[in-house]
């Protein structure tokens, strides 16, 4: 039965035609997106930014210099320098590495912790769906912030190569269960498809039918929501590092940059709340136009 | 009906009963305790004993599923314990913090909706067009500014323009509203402005997707003149979504204000949260963590009423 069904499989996409799809998938949305296309390359420059941060920096963001402390913006400090004579934009770019990281991996993590469940949960229905979708009530009747300070509180830090790892699952929990609800509710709907049933005639392992024929049917509104996520685990993010339990001194976050600052003291020196908060500001507001867009491309619903 | 309110209100308990068994389970894996965070964080030097008769005195020294058996016994009963802190009933620390946080979060759902309705409706009327794309470019950036943030740019604002920052000392409500008033409107403002941009968005898609009813069609092409129709064919049913959305944003905005209580320093639960999470106070975060649960499940639950009451497919479901 097997044998007989990969083929089949097979033949429905052919290999050297795929790649080309994905071109003119791509040209049209940029045709059809310009905002979309617009944030793809606002995320881009962050991420080269990010990525390259050693080299795109001026300054070491850790280096702190007495003789220059609190300086306005000028030709050598772009955004001015902080209380501790650092300079602020060297801060900015080594903070994007950190927004970014933490929250594409995050939402990558909630992401597929929440779609397994929500695939998971339509595919066998039943009491295996009344259970799961009770526990995602639970993890849903809290506010998202409330339960990643306490996972972050319970957690502690866990810091692999300057990231904590902790902080990543505490960022990741509130989505999972949103991810649940959304991916279930598609996965509904695919799980009526002939295929499916095909794959269940050909005797096929629920594993294999779960991963390898529902999870790519619901590629395109997991990556819309993805996409949305990380906007929402970036601002996150930054909210925890505000309030003191998210990323800690000295590894330069935007979140960090804003916290314990005084409004007596920021009215003396207004750049060291203005850039950091126009970077979150700027980041989230391209990952959730790239959401939007991408939802407007991918789901059938919003294309007329 | 009957059968319909029973099946949600079994579903109500359940989920309060799993967040309860939740939050306790995970302060229970958290390293430390309260009486750590009190004696040894001052660098005092406190002897073994002291610290263990202060958990014997707090009962954490007992097994977990008795000192959880307790606490559920508790909840069945409505008390909340003693905060580990201070030794005062949490429901005590709590209702002293309330009534800053419900204030401001109902001054700013005001807000957000006065905001939001014509916005909405604007942008779902003048669908496609550059208003509309303004509306939608403008709502997403709006959202993606952080709260705090935001916050902060007002207090910088009010003092630089104004050279004027909002009175750091509570003011009640009762004994000088003016002045009550002048110090909370600011972070109603910023929670608010946030609200409305999510109401907005709900609207409209809300909106539209009634405008393109069958009915709509009918009404359209009896000829009845368009603003009729919005106002009177359109809106009521494009309004209950949008409700939902006012209930759910209420109900998040009591930890949403967790960040904004900190900006402008305001003593409400959202403070009194990351005060006992720095502190370790176990019984006092359950508290305010049921409390959070209990509000939102309500919400949620007079939502589904709500929807039933005007919808008679989702009780015959």
């Amino acid at each position: 039965m097997e044998a007989m069904a990969v083929p089949f499989e097979r033949a429905a996409r052919p290999a050297g035609r795929r790649g080309l799809r994905w071109l003119k998938g791509i040209g049209r949305f940029a045709r059809e997106q310009p905002l979309g296309l617009a944030s793809a390359l606002i995320i881009l420059v962050i991420l080269f930014a990010g990525v390259f941060a050693v080299w795109v920096a001026p300054y070491d963001p850790l280096a702190t210099d007495f003789a220059k402390l609190l300086l306005p913006p000028d030709a050598t400090h772009w955004a001015g320098t902080d209380e501790f004579g650092r300079d602020i934009f060297s801060r900015l770019v080594y903070g994007a590495r950190t927004a970014l990281i933490l929250g594409i991996c995050s939402s990558l993590l909630g992401g597929i912790a929440g779609g397994l469940l929500g695939v998971t949960s339509a595919y066998f229905g039943g009491w295996v769906d009344t259970v799961l979708q009770r526990f995602v009530d639970i993890l849903l009747s809290l506010p998202v912030i409330i339960l990643a300070l306490i996972v972050a509180a319970v957690l502690g830090r866990h810091e692999i190569y300057g990231i904590d790892a902790n902080l990543m699952f505490a960022v990741a929990i509130p989505y999972m269960p949103k991810a649940a609800r959304v991916i279930r509710a598609a996965a509904l709907t695919v799980r009526t498809m002939p295929y499916i049933d095909a794959a269940r005639a050909a005797g096929f392992s629920h594993p294999r039918i779960v991963l390898g024929h529902m999870a790519p049917n619901l590629a395109a509104p997991w990556l819309v929501l993805v996409s949305a996520f990380t906007a929402q685990t970036i601002l996150l993010e930054a909210a925890l590092s505000y309030l003191g339990v998210g990323v800690t001194d000295p590894t330069p976050s935007w979140g960090l940059m804003l916290s314990g600052v005084a409004v007596q003291s920021f009215s003396q020196a207004p750049w060291t709340v203005i850039f950091p908060g126009l970077a979150i500001s700027l980041t989230v507001f391209a990952f959730s136009l790239l959401g939007d867009a991408l939802r407007d491309t991918l789901d059938p619903k919003f294309r007329h | 009906m009957p059968r319909y309110l029973g099946a949600k209100l079994l579903q109500l308990v359940l989920t309060l009963a799993g967040v309860a068994a939740l939050i306790f389970l995970l302060l229970r894996v958290l390293p430390g305790d309260v009486v750590e965070a009190k004696y040894l964080a001052e660098g005092g030097n406190v002897s073994e004993e002291v610290l263990a008769a202060e958990r014997t005195r707090l009962g954490l020294d007992r097994p977990t599923h008795e000192q959880f058996a307790e606490w559920m016994g508790g909840l069945v009963r409505l008390e909340l314990g003693r905060s580990m802190w201070t030794g005062r009933p949490v429901a005590e620390e709590i209702s002293s913090r309330l009534a800053v946080t419900m204030e401001v979060a109902v001054m700013a759902t005001v807000i957000a909706i006065v905001i939001a309705v014509p916005l909405g409706i604007a942008s779902a009327l003048a669908h496609g067009s550059w208003l509309d794309q303004a509306i939608r470019v403008l709502t997403v950036a709006w959202l993606s500014v952080p709260a705090f943030w935001l916050g902060m740019l007002v207090l910088l604002g009010l003092l630089l323009v104004f050279e004027w920052g909002p009175p750091i000392e509570h003011i009640s409500l009762f004994e000088d509203p003016l002045g009550n008033l002048t110090q909370l409107i600011w972070p109603a403002l910023v929670v608010g402005a946030r609200m409305s941009a999510m109401i907005a968005r709900m609207l409209r898609s809300s909106l539209l997707e009634v405008l393109n009813e069958d009915y709509i069609r009918t009404a359209r092409s009896k000829g009845v003149r368009e603003s009729t129709i919005v106002a009177r064919h359109a809106l009521g049913n494009a309004l209950l979504p949008a409700v939902t959305v006012v209930g759910m944003e209420f109900a998040f905005l009591l930890g949403g204000l967790v960040v904004t209580e900190q900006v402008f320093n305001l003593n409400g639960i959202g403070k009194l949260l990351i005060q006992a999470v720095g502190q370790n106070d176990f019984t006092l975060i359950q508290g305010l963590v049921m409390l959070f649960a209990v509000f939102f499940v309500s919400v949620n639950f007079a939502t589904d009423l709500l929807y039933a009451a005007l919808d008679p497919r989702v009780r015959l479901r």
